[in-house]
């Protein structure tokens, strides 16, 4: 007895993904928005003649000229050129800390989902509790409890982005612990540890990388909020909130100072919103927008 | 004897309160025996199964009785030894072949996870017996195979890949609910045979749990009939299915259509399902028994031997 081997051809055509992320206007300009703020940030040190933090009295509060491109702030220092090695950081740890909450999180609700009982009953409430909170205020209890300096504000927002994380993950498993994969795996002695990396993560993955697209923006935000309070990088760094934080006291009479800045700010968070919604109407299909 | 179930009650906890699932369900299985489970939807077949495999809902209850495999009682067993004993002692085929493997892994990474787990072999040995295994469920280039995805596969031969899975440890009892329901007749055929082969093979020992008394007639030594949870009636297969004991099995195979005669009408059971919140005081089938006396409805009667033959046993009180 033989049985005849069916197996589909194999297929060469035009990228679906890419076909609908070009559908998307929105999504393209989110995108190239991007990717330029991405550019300079990487070549900044061949675009600019300046540093970031070398201090040049004369030439304070000089209005934006074709020396200075956004002008100079309350010390001489290139505006633009701050800006863009400000990008380095705030898209850096934007990324950094969604991602790292994005894998924490995922890990957690994946063992909360499937274990079940009181396992699952106390990770959830504990994550109540961090969700119960505003997420900005925890986050500055907890920037400001731990000390304000560039980490302990990394750590915080991750702290506070955890619970998402945990919550779609464990949503997302305890549909698939009802797969009947899932449940076979099972019947063949496969243990729980494996089942949970090799059966439930990766068809888990999809609502939290749609999260994840969705949040860096939002943390970006964050970093630069908690810049701005003084909770986040200290000067001299070049961080956008901090920058913000100093110069929105000279917006009357310097409107160059804060505003450029805070435009740096709306255009990558904005560049990943759009980017996020892309993503998901792709992933997702079935959402609304 | 390689399992025994004594007295086996499960009960569901739902809103509407408690539902007996199974009702003192007791058979035995001997090494190597391929027995048949049939009955209706609802009947208990799968309940059986899964209790045995430690499968059943949260909301469901072991209110009674055990299951002794090789003499221990697997409802007592602990965590570590009831995993020991699933895959590698006790397999299983499900009914479904479309959604019983992992979608987004190769079939060979699956099979070679699988041997990993119950066999001491290197990744690549495994990666090897995984071929192997594919192969001798009669699967044509079975290196080609190991490499698709599940998706890539028709259902019959995702159906043995499924059996590949379960075989690999090789258990000694292979439990297989509704395998072939899915799939169509000539493929239904193939799988049917394939197993036999594996059974005599290998000597696994077959739970074949079906509501086609076609496929027991073909497959099974031993044939078990439930109904409403209950075991109705036990015995060789060529004793149940020619010389039919309990009015029950009788509608069974009298509710068979007959190929030859296409004008004749369908003949179905009259009658529900009792209420299974609620279950009757006498005979489970009482309400839908030709021949039941007052009696039926009064007292339930025991599973005893029919004619004198020790093998053959019947609950009814019309023998």
């Amino acid at each position: 007895m033989s049985v005849q081997t069916e197996l589909l051809p194999a297929k060469r055509t035009v990228n679906p993904l890419w076909y609908k992320f070009r559908k998307n206007p929105l999504t393209l300009v989110g995108l190239v928005v991007l990717l330029f703020i991405i550019l300079l940030a990487i070549f900044v040190p061949l675009i600019s003649p300046y540093e970031p933090t070398k201090i040049h009295v004369v030439e304070r509060f000089s209005p934006p000229s074709a020396k200075h491109l956004f002008g100079t702030d309350e010390v001489g220092r290139d505006i633009f050129t701050r800006i863009l090695y400000g990008a380095r950081l705030s898209l850096g740890m934007g990324v950094a800390v969604v991602l790292s909450a994005g894998v924490i999180g995922t890990a957690i609700g994946a063992v909360s989902g499937y274990f079940g009982g009181r396992i699952d009953q106390i990770i959830m409430r504990l994550m109540d509790i961090v969700l119960a909170f505003p997420s900005l205020v925890l986050a500055m209890a907890v920037a400001a409890t731990l000390g304000p300096n560039l980490f302990n504000a990394l750590l915080a927002i991750a702290i506070i982005k955890v619970p998402v994380y945990v919550r779609l993950a464990r949503a997302e498993t305890l549909a698939l612990r009802e797969r009947l994969y899932v449940k076979a795996a099972y019947t063949f002695g496969i243990k729980p540890w494996r089942i949970i990396t090799r059966h439930i993560i990766p068809n888990a993955v999809t609502p939290v990388i749609i999260q994840v697209t969705l949040d860096i923006g939002d943390a970006i935000l964050m970093v630069a909020t908690l810049g701005f309070l003084g909770l986040g990088a200290q000067p001299p760094t070049p961080e956008w909130g901090a920058m913000i934080s100093v110069g929105w006291k000279y917006l009357l009479d310097y409107w160059w100072y804060p505003t450029f800045p805070g435009l740096a700010l709306f255009l990558a968070s904005c560049g990943f919103n759009l980017i996020g919604d892309g993503i998901r109407d792709i992933l997702d299909p079935k959402a609304n927008r | 004897m390689l399992l025994e179930i004594k007295e086996l009650s499960v009960e569901f906890q739902s809103i509407q309160g408690k539902l007996q699932a199974l009702k003192n369900v007791s058979f035995s299985m001997d090494e190597g025996e391929i027995i048949g489970v049939v009955g209706e939807s609802g009947s208990g077949k799968s309940v059986t199964a899964l209790s045995i495999l430690g499968l059943l809902e949260k909301n469901a209850k072991i209110t009674q009785g055990s299951v002794f495999y090789k003499g221990k009682d697997v409802l007592r067993l602990g965590r570590k030894e009831q995993q020991q004993l699933r895959g590698k002692e006790i397999g299983m085929v499900f009914q479904e072949p479309m959604t019983a493997l992992h979608p987004t892994m190769r079939i060979g990474d699956q099979l070679a996870g699988v041997i990993k787990r119950h066999r001491q072999v290197s990744s690549k040995e495994a990666a090897q017996l995984a071929i192997r295994s594919l192969a001798e469920v009669h699967i044509d280039h079975p290196e080609l195979v190991a490499g698709k995805y599940p998706f890539e596969l028709s259902g019959g031969m995702r159906q043995r890949v499924v059996i590949a899975l379960a075989m690999s440890a090789p258990p000694t009892l292979l439990i297989a609910d509704e395998p072939t329901t899915a799939l169509d007749v000539t493929i239904q055929d193939e799988i049917l045979k394939l197993m036999k082969e594996l059974s005599v093979k290998r000597g696994t020992a077959i739970m074949f749990i079906t509501h086609d008394l076609g496929v027991v007639a073909r497959l099974c030594n031993r044939v078990i009939v439930m109904y409403a949870g209950e075991v109705m009636e036990t015995g060789i297969t060529s004793d149940v299915l020619h010389r039919p004991a309990h009015p029950y099995t009788r509608a069974l195979i009298g509710a068979l259509p007959d190929w030859a005669d296409p004008n004749e009408p369908l003949s179905a059971i009259p009658g529900e399902t009792p209420n299974l919140f609620n279950r009757p005081a006498g005979c489970v089938f009482a309400d839908r028994c030709p021949q039941a006396l007052p009696l039926c409805r009064e007292d339930r009667p025991a599973l005893e031997a029919y004619q004198d033959n020790q093998e053959h046993r019947v609950a009814c009180w019309v023998r």
